[in-house]
Parts: structure tokens; C-alpha cells; sequence
């Protein structure tokens, strides 16, 4: 498209404006702000778009303030090879005017909707991405949808040899989108129809198992009744069979069973048989019995009178031998008797000899101990003195002591002498009258205070010097320790001390001695048993003598012999002698007699035990004749002997059928037809059992099975397998068209995105060339896929366009749109205009844009607005056109 | 056809057989059947012992995941419809019993409801009915035939064989009933009922289920059926026709047997095509072999499309297939296509596909033998009017999609590809089975489109948002 001419009336603050535009070339419109340059596009934007009857907030706002006046908008432009002229009126009069002005439609006319209509035909020949973002207008946000510029693309595929997007491949790319979208969402997940129908399919799936596991439990439940009705057939067979068996052998029992009724019988009676025999026996050894002890008894009767009469006899000897004895015995006592007389008579007549001496030896010693006794009580009137030798000689020390102390008071102390010298008055000496005639002198020592009184006339006191003190006291102890010891000694003098010790020790000596000779006399005996053995012997001695004296006649002998000691002991030794013999001749004869005693103790009793035995025996013997009399009376033994006879031929008949019976038992092996009959009556009741059970089962199964919905089962089976059937074929159409839409989708956007990538160099080739005259030979780009700048190189370094100053993304703005309009066929171009753009860029700068809008000039129409006409003056061939 | 009932000429309504043929398309993939009439052992003079229906493996109640709640009702409901038509085509061919070898039920869950019906179509006709439990519904413990809904309810004219071995049907003529007795048998469930069998001049007639062995692929099974002892059976007279199910396909097809599957009454699997079929069987007085003819009563057929696509006249012949194929409520079709088409043509062929699925029963994708190549051909890429960086993402798309940048314009429909696999052909038994196992029996998994196939989408819809194709 180019523009021409613009003609505007009344469009906002502009009343009346035309302005023309060269063909080629940069036009700089330049006016003061408010001063109507961008309203001149508006109004072209208007009149291209807008309906003349539209009454839109835009066509309203067109109008000049305050003013009923139609707002009228008259353009001259080419689009491809028309030219046309436009004119519109807006609000007042409201009507569109076309006029085909050059071109192969030239002269055609149009108006109102018709020519509005003819216009957006032609329009559509112009590309309008293109047309909408070739221009940097103050209002209007920035369109870089340079991607989508046919226009653009032509010229890039041109350049670069390669089909960029078109409307077709374009449109095919979202139709494709567009079948992905429906399977697909934009994260690539399945969209709910899929999924419903995967669910779908899932559930149709699930109930499907589930019926065939239903089903498959019908047949699980006739396969189990069939194995229980198998096993409920087959128990019956056994249970059969075994009935069978059993009545076989409870037939072969019944027999056997009647053999052992014979063979019990046969026992019983063979066991009362030999009862029988038994009781016989029995009863005929009972009547032998009771005749041979009858015939025992009588024998030994008999055997016990022969004994009862040799009894006798010994027993009358027995007492003869005794009465002998017992004689015997009487006389050796006799002998005896006068042995023991003589014998004592002897032993007395010795020990009053023996007495006499005694007495005699006593009676002296007795003697001398009065004696000595009269003595000792003479000795023991003696005072006793107090006298010891060692106090005697502490005494005497004592009294060597004292003397001493005194010699040597007196002997140390002062001493006073006093002698009349004249006529001696009349003196005291310590209070004691003293009286000194002339010349006459008193010495004494001065031992203790001294007073020599001249009664009225002088007193003289003499003391003592200090050591007299010790010395007087040393004396007084001194005499003190012998008045003590005196004292002791209970005398008066240390002569009668001396004299007091002498006879003590006369008298202790005296004492020594009679205690030495009565021990000498005593020899070790005690006296008073001296003295009471003399006092024993005194008064047997006298008993004796009395006795003597009575017995004068019969003593005679004795007497005689009294002092004839051997005599007297011969005659105890042969009295002795006597005696022992008669002693042991008495012991011989009374063990004699015992011994006889004895003998007829024991023939008595012999014969008493015979006797008694002799008088049972004749009285059993009667009672045993009696009972055997009775026996005989009842039952003969001859009677008892043939019946014994009868039962024993009885028991003999009855053993042999036992034993008969028995053969046959053990031959019939009846015990083992019992057990058999038994145990198969055991596996009867063993097979009923386990027929019961199979059956109890089998019904059991039967109910489950009957109560089973089988047809329904089956149904539902039949139903879900043909509703999962469809459902998966749904399903896989399904997926299948999700996946050839998706591929195709897939594969077209990745070959798009390629071919994007080639077509992108030339347009980036041309940016940078016009970039080099404003920034410099390192300036270098890099685009986006849809042929926006992404990041800007300079000066060895890549920034970001985001980050570039304002004054740097607007020059880079302007030179994209330079570039692009440099690229495309002027036929496809469209006017690149500038609405007061680069006020952010520096004069430098300008300057060396101005080379770049220039160059672009060469190609396509340039319009640039500007309120600063500085800013462009040095855009070489410009035309300036100032309103 | 009609002189099948020339043994019993005033059969009535016998001519009605015609009618059972239910459309060309079936006419045109049906097996190929013994014509009674040029049949080499059907002779001037000959009667017919007995003459009876014999089908197989019903397997009432049966659900295909597949079939949606619009197909499923009329599917469970035809089927119980076609034992309504066994019936009436028994009384028509005056035939003295029919005869069902094994699985009349497809499980022991059904409802009084199924059962009702059932028992309904059973007894709508006064003919003799004999059920023979199968391996789908044996006898023993929680059998279906214990169900009181069932036992309560049998028709009069209705015998379970529920017990091995002789069944009087009348003076001189015995079923040999080997019943499955439990659902996992230990032992060729059938020839084991021949121990009690004598060669007394008694027509038997062995009704038994089980694979034999030259059909069973598994040789380790333990309920293959011996063929020997079959054999040996019909030789020396103790039996003169095996009467057996399992086998959902009729067999043998062409060769004079008396040992016959009569395959399933109503197409159950893509393993199965084609309509089903009972088989009338006649036993003749004089020993010979008993003749056999296959008459067609099924409604529904499992067709699997085997297409190379390689172009719009593949994509157009492929329509055309689809359009033949009737009735298209009773036909469930699995697609396996494979080619290189524009994203124009595959635009196409999505049209003609989901243009014509909702008048099928189902039409299916048979993923894991569908290899389609998506390509943008020059003169789409041209229309594009794509250039530069778009032009970038195309051959990465086309580079990823698996195929050469901007190929020939005219890489497609090459007379070679363009020709699909005639499906009348009779598939072999390994692609049967992994057909039925495919679409049947796997829990539908969930696939996450392969990079190829993201791209060859993502040029699809490239050319789409251009005003290409749709």
C-alpha cells in the first residue's frame, strides 16, 4: 500500500488539512505539540476502518469540540495496482465515496457500505499484520507480530530460499493444534473423553472378570458337587460291599455261634460231672478218714498204759533216792555245826591275847601325852611380848637418831651464860625463879626464846637464831619416832625392850619342844583314836575278863593256854581245817538231794502228762467210734465206694465230648469266622458313616448349586463380554485418532519450528547491516523464532532486550521496522510510520539513524510525526511538510 | 431335491424343502450336497428301513460377544426358530425320529426363558425327538437335564438319551445312545456303547459326540473317538449308521459314509461358512449303504472377506461383495484386507465399510490379517498445495507411515491385488480355527496404534484438513 494524500475535515482540532506524500522517501510531518500529526493517522485508520454510520466512541471523539459538524476523512492510496480515491463522512451526512482513480478497475465507483465493503476487499490484499506493525505511534500499543506478515515472510522466503509460514500451512498447523486439542490437553494429558472412556473401559474390564469369576464359581460349585456326588457314589459302593461281607460272615457266625452253644454245654455238663466225682471222692475219703483215726486213736491208747505203768515205777524210785539225800544232808550239817564251835572258841581265845598286849602298849602313850599335854598348858599361860627383833633394832636406830638431833641442837645453837656477879637479886629464867649466887654462872643453850627477868628491874629476851628452828624440830621428830616405836613395843625403855625379847624367845623355844615330842609319841596316828581304841580295848578286856571269870569251868583249857600263842594258833588252824571240811561235805550232799528232787519232780509230772494224754485218748477214741457207727448206720462204705465208681465213668463220658467239641472249634477256626463277622460289622458301620457324610455333603453342594443364579450369572457374563468388547473398540478408535493427531500436530510444529529458524537469516542479516550505521560493526542480534529481538550484541557483549535503556529498544524498534520494511516487495509494503518516536535517543544517534531511514526511504514510504523538527533535519532528500 | 421323500411319496408339504434355501448368496457358498435323486445307491426297488433327520450340536443359548443388543436377541431367537423348522421339515420327509447327536444346549446357565422356548420348538411337532447330551451339556452333577425347568417341561415326543446305550424306537429299530456323561470324560466317549450291541438284525443307529481321531487336531485328547471300532461296527451289522456331533461342519461332504457329522444347524463361528445343514438319513432293507442328503436350514452364516485392496475398484468389488451378501441381519462379516490404497481411497473404503455395517449383523475387522497401507498418492500431495516446512512433515509422515514418499501416482489397484479371496473356497481347518479363535474366544484387547499406523492416520487427516478427502 502507498499513501498519496490525506484530506481532513473537521477531525479533532483540525478544521481543514491536506497533505501530500511523495512516492518514495522519508516525509517528515513537523508541527507543534497539539497541533494535529497524530490525529492524521487516526483519521486515515478511521476512514479504513470505520463504517460512515458507525456512531463508535471513535467517530464521536473525531469531532472538533463542541461543533455540529460532519467529520470527513479522503484518502489516495494503492493497493497493489489500484488506486484509489476514499472519502468519507462521518456523523453529519454520514456516506463513503470510492473511486478506482488508475489501475485495471479504474473509473469504478462505490459508495456507502458497497464502497466500504470494496475497500476491505482491497485491503485484504495488503497485509495487515504488516501494516499494523510498521508503525511506532505514540497511542497505540507496539505490534511485533512481524511473524505474521505474508508480506515479510515472502520477502525472507525470497531471501533465504525458503517457504516460511503461509495462511495455508499456517491454517493447517492450528487445525492440526486444534484435533490435538481435542484428545490432548495443553500439559499433553488425555482429555476426559479418553479418559472417560478408559474408565469405561476399566470398569467394563472389572465387571467382566468379576462375571467370569461368577461364572467360573458356577463351575467351581459343579465341579465340587460332581467330585461330592463321585465320592457319594462311591461310598455307597463300599458301603455295599461291606453290607455284603457282613452277611456272609454273620451267616458263617451263626454256625460257628451254634457250635460254641454245643461246646459250652458240653463244658458245663463235663464240669458237673466232675463235680459229682468230685463230692464222691469226697465223701468216701471222708469215711476212710474217719476209720483210720479211730484205729489211731486206739493204737496209741494203747501204746500210752505201757508208758503209765514204767512212769510209775521211776517215779517211786525218784522219791526213795531223795529220802536217802535228804538224810545225808542232815548229818553233814550236824558236823558241820560243832566245826564252827570249836573253830570260834579258838578264834577268841587268840584275839584277847592280842587286846591284852594292846592295851598295855596304849595305856603307857596315853601317859606320856597327858604329860606332854600338862606341859604345853603350863607353856601357854605366857604373856606373850610385842617385842620383834626388827622392832628392836628400828629402836635402837631410833634412839641413835635422837641423840644425834640433840647433839646437834645444842651443839649449833647460842649459848647463854649467866653469873652473878654481886649479890644476886632476885631472877626469873624463863618465868622459872632463878637463883645464881656470886660467881655462881648458868649456861644454857639457845634453842627457843629465852627470857632472863630481873622482876622490875631489866628482862632480857634472848632468841634463838633461824637454823635452831630446824634443828629443835629434827630433834622432836626423832624423839617422837622413838616414843612411837616404844610404844610399839609396849615398854617403857629401849633397856626393857631388849629384856622383853630375851623372853619371848626362852618361851617360843619351849613350845617348839613339846610340839616336837608329841609328834614323836603319835607317830603319825591320831590321838583321840588312840585313846578311843584303848577306851574299846579297856572296856572289852573287861567284858572278857567277866566272861572268863563265868565261864571258869569251860575255859579252863583256854585260860590255860592264854599266853600260849602258838598253841593257840595251831589250835585255829585245825579248827579251820575242820570246819572246811564239813562245809564241803554239806555242799556235796545237798547238791545230792537237789539232784534227787529233781528227778522225782520230773517222773512225777512224767506220769501226771501220761496220764492226762492216756484219759483224752480213751475218751476220743469213744466219741470216734461213735461217729463212725453213725456214718455206717446212714450210707455203708460199700454203698459210698460204688457211687464214687458211677461218677468217675460219668466225668470220664463228659471230658471226651468236651474235647471232641473242641477239635472241631479249633478245626472250624470259629474264632477267626467271630472276629471276621466283627470286623465287618465295624466297616459297615465305618461305610454307613462315611456314606452319610458323602451324602450330607453332596446336599449340601446341591443346595449351593441349585440356590445358584446360574442363568443369571451367565447373562451378566454374556453382557459384560460384549459390553467390554465395544467398549474397547471405542477406546482404540479412540486412541487412534488421538495419537494421529497428535503426531501430526507434533510433526508439523517441529518442522514449522524449523523452517522458522531458516527464514529468520536474511531478516536478521538486513537488522544488522542498518544496525552497524547506528551502533557499529559489532552490533549482532538475536531473534526469536516469530522475528522478535531477544538479546543485542555490542561491543563484546550480549545483553538482554529487557535490560537495554528506553532510548536503546526504541532505536532498535525503529530498525527492525526499517529492516523490514527494506525487505518485503514494495508492491506488498506498507508506509512506515513514526509518531514522535527516538525522544529518547541522543543527537549522535539520530544523525546515524537518519542514514538508516534514508536507505529505507529508497524502498517504501517513510512518515515520520514529529514535534521537534531538529530531530530529523538531517535526514538527507527528506520531504519536510509542516503543519 | 424333492424325490428324497419318493420312500414316502405322500409325505405332505414335502416340495417346502425348496423354499428352505434362503437366498442366492447361500445357493452360491453352499456346500456341496448329495443329490438324492442321482445318488449312486438309490436304486428302483429300494426302501427305506427308517428314515430319519439327523443334526447336531444346537447349542441353544448360545452368545456371540461380537453380535450387538439389535443381533443378539435375533440370532438367539433364529436359532430356536430353525429347531422349529427341523421339526416341521421331519413331519414333511416323513421321517420316524430326529435325532440331535450331542450339545443341544450351548451351556447349563440358561434360563427358564431359553429353555421354555426351546422346549417350545421341540414339541411343536408330533414327531420323535431324541437329545443326546454332549460335551456341552453332559449329564452328572449340575447337568442342564437335571434342571427342573427343563425335565418338568420336555414335550412328550421329546426322549433324552440319558443313559449309554439302547433306545427302542420301534419293533426292530434301536437308538445306541453314547450320552456324555460328565464334561470331562476320560475315554472315547462313544465306541465304548458298542460292547453291548449284536449283530441280531436290530436297525441301530449310533448317536454319539466326539471328534474322530482323523479330524481331531489335538492327538494327545483322550476323547477322540476311535474309528476302527465304528468301522468294524457297520461292517458286521451291529450298527448301520454313526449319527455324531461336535463337529459344527457336516462331514464327510462327498464320500459314501455311514459315519456322518451333520454339522451344526445354524452357522455358529467364522469356522463354519456357509449355511447349516441336518441330514436326512434313509437305512435300506437290504443292508446297503444308508443314503444321506444334506438339506440346508440354517438362516445365518459367519462369511470372512479376504481382500486385497489395492485401489477404488477393489474397494468397488469389495462393496459389491458386501451388497451380495444376504440376508444381511442374519450375516456376520469379518474383514481381512489387505493393499495399499490413497488416503483418498481408504476414505472410500471407511465409506463403504461404515455404510454397510449397520445393515449386517456385525461386520468386523479382522485386526491381526488387516494390513493396510495408507498412503497420500503426488496428485494428493499435490492438492495439498503443501510446501516448505509442511511439505517437511509429509515425508516425515510418509517416511513413518512405511511407505515411499509421493509414490506413483498410480500405485494402486493393480490386477493383481485387485482380486479377493474367493471365501466361497472352502478355508482349511487351521485358518477356520484361528478365524473362530480371533473374533471369539479372546477378551478384545486394547492396541495402541503402531507408528505406521499413527502416521498413515495423521496423512489421512493432513489431507482431510485440506479439503482432500472427506
Amino acid at each position: 500500500m502507498k499513501l498519496h494524500r490525506l484530506n481532513l475535515e473537521n477531525f479533532k482540532g483540525v478544521t481543514h488539512r491536506q497533505i501530500e506524500f511523495p512516492e518514495t522517501g522519508v516525509s517528515v510531518i513537523q508541527g507543534p505539540n497539539e497541533a494535529g500529526k497524530t490525529s492524521t493517522i487516526q483519521a486515515l485508520d478511521l476512514l479504513l476502518t470505520t463504517l460512515p454510520d458507525s456512531k463508535k466512541a471513535v467517530v464521536k471523539s473525531a469531532r472538533p469540540e463542541g461543533q455540529d459538524v460532519p467529520v470527513t476523512v479522503e484518502a489516495e492510496f494503492t493497493v497493489a495496482e489500484h488506486r484509489v480515491r476514499y472519502r468519507k463522512q462521518w456523523l453529519k451526512n454520514p456516506g463513503a465515496d470510492l473511486e478506482f482513480v488508475a489501475g485495471p478497475r479504474r473509473g469504478e465507483r462505490a459508495t456507502g457500505r458497497e464502497a466500504h465493503a470494496a475497500v476491505d476487499d482491497l485491503l485484504a490484499l495488503t497485509d495487515r499484520t504488516l501494516w499494523n506493525t510498521l508503525r511506532l505511534l505514540q497511542s497505540d500499543a507496539l505490534s511485533n507480530d512481524f511473524a505474521g506478515s505474508s508480506a515479510l515472510r515472502k520477502a525472507l522466503e525470497a531471501a533465504g530460499g525458503e517457504v516460511a509460514d503461509d495462511a495455508g500451512s499456517m491454517s493447517l498447523v492450528q487445525a492440526a493444534r486444534a484435533e490435538r486439542d481435542l484428545y490432548f490437553t495443553t500439559t499433553g494429558q488425555e482429555k476426559s473423553d479418553t479418559k472417560r472412556l478408559r474408565e469405561a473401559h476399566g470398569a467394563a474390564t472389572t465387571a467382566y472378570r468379576k462375571a467370569q469369576a461368577d461364572l467360573d464359581a458356577v463351575t467351581g460349585l459343579v465341579d465340587d458337587f460332581d467330585r461330592k456326588d463321585r465320592l457319594a457314589r462311591s461310598a455307597q459302593v463300599s458301603h455295599d460291599r461291606a453290607l455284603e461281607d457282613f452277611r456272609a460272615a454273620e451267616r458263617a457266625a451263626e454256625e460257628v455261634e451254634h457250635l460254641d452253644r454245643r461246646r459250652h454245654e458240653a463244658h458245663a455238663a463235663s464240669s458237673s460231672a466232675g463235680a459229682a466225682h468230685q463230692r464222691a471222692t469226697e465223701l468216701l475219703q471222708e469215711r476212710e478218714n474217719l476209720r483210720d483215726r479211730a484205729e489211731r486213736t486206739a493204737e496209741k491208747l494203747q501204746e500210752l498204759e505201757t508208758s503209765l505203768e514204767a512212769a510209775q515205777e521211776a517215779a517211786d524210785q525218784a522219791t526213795t533216792s531223795t529220802r536217802a539225800a535228804e538224810a545225808t544232808v542232815h548229818q553233814a550239817r550236824e558236823d558241820l555245826d560243832r566245826a564252827r564251835n570249836d573253830l570260834d572258841l579258838a578264834q577268841k581265845a587268840q584275839r584277847r591275847t592280842r587286846d591284852q598286849a594292846r592295851w598295855a602298849d596304849l595305856t603307857a602313850l596315853v601317859k606320856q601325852l597327858d604329860d606332854l599335854t600338862a606341859r604345853e598348858a603350863a607353856l601357854d599361860d605366857h604373856v606373850p611380848a610385842r617385842v620383834t627383833p626388827e622392832l628392836l633394832e628400828q629402836l635402837e636406830r631410833a634412839h641413835r637418831a635422837a641423840d644425834l638431833a640433840r647433839t646437834q641442837l645444842e651443839s649449833a645453837s647460842a649459848r647463854m651464860t649467866v653469873t652473878a656477879l654481886g649479890d644476886p637479886p632476885e631472877m626469873a629464867l624463863d618465868g622459872q625463879p632463878l637463883h645464881l649466887s656470886l660467881g655462881e654462872s648458868t649456861e644454857q643453850a639457845v634453842t627457843e626464846d629465852v627470857t632472863l627477868e630481873l622482876p622490875g628491874r631489866l628482862r632480857v629476851q634472848i632468841s634463838p637464831e633461824q637454823g635452831l628452828a630446824q634443828r629443835r624440830a629434827a630433834v622432836q621428830r626423832a624423839q617422837e619416832d622413838v616414843d612411837r616405836l616404844l610404844g610399839q613395843a609396849a615398854v617403857d625403855s629401849l633397856e626393857a625392850a631388849r629384856t622383853a625379847l630375851e623372853a619371848q624367845t626362852r618361851h617360843e623355844r619351849a613350845v617348839t619342844e613339846a610340839v616336837q615330842q608329841r609328834r614323836l609319841l603319835l607317830n603319825g596316828r591320831e590321838e583321840t583314836r588312840l585313846r578311843s581304841e584303848l577306851a574299846t580295848l579297856t572296856s572289852r578286856l573287861e567284858s572278857t575278863s567277866a566272861s572268863t571269870s563265868d565261864a571258869a569251868d569251860g575255859t579252863e583249857d583256854t585260860t590255860e593256854r592264854e599266853d600260849d600263842t602258838a598253841g593257840l594258833d595251831e589250835r585255829l588252824d585245825r579248827a579251820e581245817a575242820l570246819a572246811g571240811d564239813a562245809r564241803q561235805a554239806l555242799t556235796a550232799a545237798e547238791n545230792r538231794a537237789d539232784l534227787c528232787r529233781t528227778a522225782e519232780t520230773k517222773a512225777a509230772a512224767q506220769l501226771n502228762s501220761i496220764r492226762t494224754d492216756h484219759s483224752s485218748q480213751t475218751l476220743l477214741l469213744r466219741d470216734q467210734e461213735s461217729q463212725l457207727q453213725q456214718a455206717r448206720a446212714a450210707v455203708s462204705d460199700e454203698a459210698l465206694e460204688n457211687d464214687q465208681d458211677q461218677k468217675a465213668a460219668a466225668l470220664e463220658q463228659a471230658t471226651a465230648l468236651v474235647d471232641a467239641l473242641e477239635h472241631q472249634w479249633i478245626s472250624s477256626e470259629a474264632q477267626a469266622v467271630l472276629d471276621r463277622m466283627s470286623a465287618y460289622e465295624a466297616r459297615v458301620s465305618n461305610t454307613r458313616r462315611s456314606l452319610e457324610r458323602a451324602r450330607t455333603e453332596r446336599t449340601l453342594v446341591q443346595g449351593n448349586l441349585e440356590a445358584t443364579d446360574r442363568d443369571s450369572r451367565q447373562r451378566t457374563y454374556d453382557q459384560a463380554a460384549t459390553a467390554l468388547r465395544q467398549v474397547t473398540q471405542e477406546l482404540n478408535t479412540q486412541v487412534r485418532r488421538a495419537a494421529a493427531a497428535k503426531l501430526l500436530a507434533e510433526t508439523l510444529e517441529a518442522a514449522q519450528l524449523q523452517a522458522h529458524r531458516r527464514y529468520n537469516a536474511p531478516f536478521r542479516a538486513r537488522l544488522e547491516q542498518l544496525g552497524h550505521t547506528v551502533f557499529g560493526s559489532t552490533f549482532r542480534v538475536e531473534l526469536s523464532d516469530d522475528l522478535v529481538i531477544t538479546r543485542r550484541f555490542l561491543d563484546g557483549t550480549w545483553l538482554s532486550v529487557d535490560s537495554l535503556s528506553t532510548g536503546a529498544r526504541e532505536q532498535l524498534d525503529v530498525l527492525v521496522r526499517l529492516a523490514i520494511a527494506m525487505l518485503v516487495d514494495p508492491m506488498d509494503g506498507v508506509p512506515v510510520i513514526f509518531d514522535d518516536a527516538l525522544g529518547h535517543t541522543d543527537p549522535e544517534r539520530l544523525i546515524s539513524l537518519s542514514t538508516a531511514l534514508r536507505a529505507a526511504g529508497d524502498h517504501a514510504q517513510v512518515i515520520v510525526l514529529t514535534a521537534m523538527p531538529d530531530r530529523f533535519a538531517s535526514i538527507p532528500g527528506a520531504t519536510v511538510i509542516d503543519v | 431335491m424333492e424325490g428324497a421323500c419318493t420312500t414316502d411319496a405322500d409325505l405332505p408339504g414335502a416340495s417346502m424343502r425348496s423354499e428352505l434355501v434362503l437366498s442366492p448368496v447361500f445357493r452360491k457358498v453352499e456346500m456341496p450336497s448329495i443329490d438324492v435323486d442321482r445318488h449312486p445307491h438309490r436304486q428302483e426297488g429300494r426302501n427305506a428301513v427308517v428314515r430319519f433327520i439327523h443334526t447336531s450340536d444346537w447349542q441353544l443359548g448360545m452368545t456371540r460377544h461380537y453380535l450387538d443388543s439389535d443381533a443378539q436377541p435375533r440370532f438367539t431367537g433364529d436359532r430356536v426358530e430353525t429347531v422349529r423348522r427341523i421339526m416341521s421339515l421331519a413331519v414333511e420327509r416323513g421321517c420316524a425320529f430326529v435325532v440331535v447327536a450331542g450339545d443341544v444346549f450351548e451351556h447349563p446357565n440358561l434360563g427358564a426363558k431359553d429353555i421354555g422356548r426351546a422346549l417350545e420348538a421341540m414339541g411343536s411337532q408330533d414327531v420323535p425327538l431324541f437329545l443326546l447330551p454332549g460335551n456341552h451339556d453332559p449329564l452328572g452333577t449340575g447337568s442342564i437335564w437335571n434342571s427342573p425347568t427343563l425335565r418338568d417341561r420336555l414335550p412328550g415326543n421329546v426322549t433324552v438319551l440319558d443313559r449309554a446305550g439302547t433306545w427302542p424306537v420301534s419293533p426292530g429299530l434301536e437308538i445306541l445312545a453314547a450320552p456324555w456323561t460328565s464334561k470331562r470324560p476320560d475315554t472315547d466317549p462313544v465306541t465304548g456303547v458298542l460292547d453291548g450291541a449284536e449283530a441280531d438284525g436290530t436297525v441301530r443307529v449310533l448317536v454319539g459326540h466326539g471328534m474322530l481321531e482323523e479330524l481331531e487336531p489335538d492327538a494327545a485328547s483322550p476323547v477322540t473317538v476311535h474309528r476302527a471300532p465304528l468301522d468294524a461296527a457297520l461292517a458286521d451289522g451291529r450298527i448301520h449308521y454313526a449319527a455324531l456331533g461336535d463337529r459344527h461342519i457336516r462331514w464327510p461332504l462327498s464320500e459314501d459314509s455311514s459315519i456322518r457329522y451333520s454339522g451344526a444347524h445354524e452357522s455358529t463361528s467364522f469356522r463354519e461358512p456357509g449355511q447349516g445343514h441336518v441330514l436326512d438319513v434313509e437305512i435300506p432293507d437290504d443292508g446297503g449303504k444308508p443314503l444321506v442328503t444334506a438339506v440346508p436350514v440354517g438362516q445365518w452364516q459367519h462369511v470372512v472377506l479376504r481382500h486385497r485392496v489395492d485401489g477404488s475398484q477393489d474397494i468397488q468389488a469389495l462393496a459389491e461383495r458386501l451388497d451380495q451378501l444376504r440376508p444381511k441381519e442374519r450375516t456376520v462379516v469379518k474383514t481381512a484386507l489387505a493393499g495399499s490404497l490413497t488416503v483418498t481411497e481408504r476414505a472410500a473404503l471407511d465409506d463403504v465399510l461404515e455404510t454397510r455395517a449397520p445393515l449386517f449383523a456385525a461386520l468386523l475387522e479382522w485386526d491381526r490379517h488387516t494390513d493396510l497401507v495408507v498412503q497420500p498418492d503426488s496428485q494428493e500431495l499435490g492438492d495439498l498445495d503443501v510446501s516448505g516446512y509442511v511439505r517437511e512433515a509429509v515425508d516425515q509422515l510418509l517416511a513413518l507411515s512405511g511407505s515411499t514418499p509421493s509414490g506413483p501416482p498410480d500405485s494402486s489397484g493393480t490386477a493383481e491385488g485387485a482380486s479377493p479371496v474367493a471365501d466361497a473356497d472352502l478355508p482349511d481347518e487351521t485358518a477356520l480355527r484361528e478365524a473362530a479363535h480371533d473374533v471369539e474366544d479372546d477378551l478384545p484387547r486394547l492396541h495402541e496404534p503402531s507408528t505406521e499406523e499413527a502416521a498413515q492416520d495423521a496423512l489421512r487427516l493432513l489431507v482431510r484438513f485440506t479439503g482432500g478427502a472427506r
